[in-house]
């Protein structure tokens, strides 16, 4: 089964893989990512072609080629028109570092971050700075999906996927940074979709994995989910919301793509399993409702809610 | 512009048009010194990039019009962390995100022309300049920005 969508394809796939099951198509379904930057090719450089064509001469031959370079006047644009501040994107950085001093697997384990060493790294395009931005790394992440009922006799606590979505706003493709809705991370029309596929709300959210690609796209992807607004950004997204235990919304609890391993957000996925098994290394107590949302400011983008037996 | 002028370094990939020719008129005008945009016959709405319909009433009766290069800065960058091995000792250097008022609010993607370490606000009126590159194996003329 094709991903597609890079970043913005992981909850996609898990959708892909129920209806298939949901279908009858097929009985057990991998969902898999695995990525070799290393030995291939790094997401964060520039394309090596001596000539571009379509969409991408509009923009590389002024410099903008790399993801980070793709997002960060999507993530301007939103400071500028909310007042969302950097102190913001901070928060949510140190936060999941900080969740992957306690994951052994994380990447960054063993290396914490401070708001000093926050604030001192270097630029790598405005508005983000290094710790704003994902890891290139190696390495892989899988689940396996079947149906319910199939589920209930296996050895593992099931998570159950309450609801799954795909898709995007209004013409969020179009070319050379056209969107009608610049300043968003795409989920404004999918989001009321997920909720009311897999029948709760915001509020019954007890822990969120939301993918970072760099830290303004979680920002506007929270907001756009319903857990604040924009007016509320700069106080809600705080450290202390985003930390588990005892956070208001413990957010990326296995380190996520800034801390843990970049695996275009499947582990993210992995992890909302965990919680619902009460297995994560940052465990919300009695995790009920367990949240992703996968790419933000790609197009399309996805997301999906895992819940535990009772709340079916 | 002459060679040392140039806002970013050669090396870096070349625009060309598109196979299928769509964007052919928008690189011709640009070479030019013309800025030359998509505007629909029916519904007389402008757009960028270039498409076969108009998407605000899709008619396909499509012409290309010429349009003022001017416009106001929507958002911006400042790139400090090279990704092509052309921008090793370039940077930093800005990208501008341009809403073009006049051509129903159609936003094209330049570099601010100047300081690279110069304040930016958003809202600012920015004014086009043309950076020819005629001796590229296949000549192409960018659209830069500066401010007023």
């Amino acid at each position: 089964m094709q991903w597609g969508g890079g970043g913005g394809g992981g909850s996609a796939a898990v959708a892909n893989a129920a209806a298939a099951i949901a279908g009858g198509l097929a009985d057990c379904v991998v969902v898999f990512r695995a990525l070799a930057q290393g030995q291939f090719a790094r997401f964060g450089q520039g394309p090596k072609s001596s000539g571009v064509s379509g969409d991408p001469a509009y923009t590389i031959p002024y410099g903008v080629m790399s993801p980070a370079q793709m997002f960060a006047m999507r993530c301007t644009r939103h400071m500028h028109e909310t007042g969302v501040t950097r102190d913001t994107y901070k928060a949510i950085s140190l936060a999941t570092y900080y969740h992957a001093q306690n994951n052994p697997r994380a990447v960054m384990h063993g290396r914490p971050l401070s708001p000093e060493k926050y604030d001192q790294a270097r630029w790598i395009v405005e508005p983000y700075q290094l710790y704003d931005c994902c890891m290139e790394n190696d390495g892989a992440a899988a689940m396996v999906l079947v149906s319910a009922e199939r589920a209930r006799d296996m050895q593992q606590t099931p998570a159950y996927l309450l609801g799954a979505a795909a898709g995007s706003e209004h013409r969020n493709a179009a070319p050379c940074h056209n969107a009608p809705l610049y300043a968003t991370s795409s989920f404004t029309s999918l989001a009321p979709r997920l909720y009311e596929m897999a029948g709760v709300s915001a509020e019954d959210v007890d822990v969120l994995q939301s993918y970072e690609n760099f830290t303004g796209g979680v920002v506007m992807s929270i907001i756009e989910h319903g857990f604040c607004s924009h007016e509320e950004a700069n106080q809600f997204i705080s450290y202390d919301n985003l930390v588990a235990p005892s956070g208001k919304l413990p957010l990326n609890t296995s380190g996520g793509n800034l801390a843990e391993c970049y695996m275009h957000g499947l582990e993210l996925i992995v992890e909302a399993v965990r919680q619902i098994r009460g297995e994560s290394t940052n465990q919300v107590p009695g995790a009920r409702v367990s949240m992703v949302t996968s790419g933000p400011m790609v197009t399309p983008v996805s997301n999906c809610i895992f819940g535990s037996e009772e709340t079916l | 512009m002459s060679n040392n002028t140039f806002y970013l370094p050669e090396g870096l990939p070349s625009p060309m048009a598109t196979r299928d020719g769509i964007d052919e008129p928008y690189w011709q005008g640009l070479r030019d010194n013309q800025l030359m945009v998509q505007r629909c016959n029916d519904c007389q709405q402008w757009q960028w990039g270039p498409e076969w319909i108009c998407h605000a009433c899709r008619s396909f009766d499509i012409a290309w019009s010429e349009i003022e290069s001017k416009g106001v800065i929507y958002s911006w960058e400042r790139v400090w962390h090279p990704v092509h091995p052309a921008l090793q000792e370039h940077c930093p250097y800005i990208v501008v995100l341009v809403e073009l008022p006049h051509a129903n609010n159609i936003r094209m993607v330049g570099n601010l022309l100047g300081d690279a370490q110069q304040d930016i606000n958003i809202g600012s009126p920015v004014i086009g300049v043309f950076e020819h590159h005629p001796n590229a194996k296949n000549p192409f003329t960018l659209l830069q920005w500066q401010t007023v």
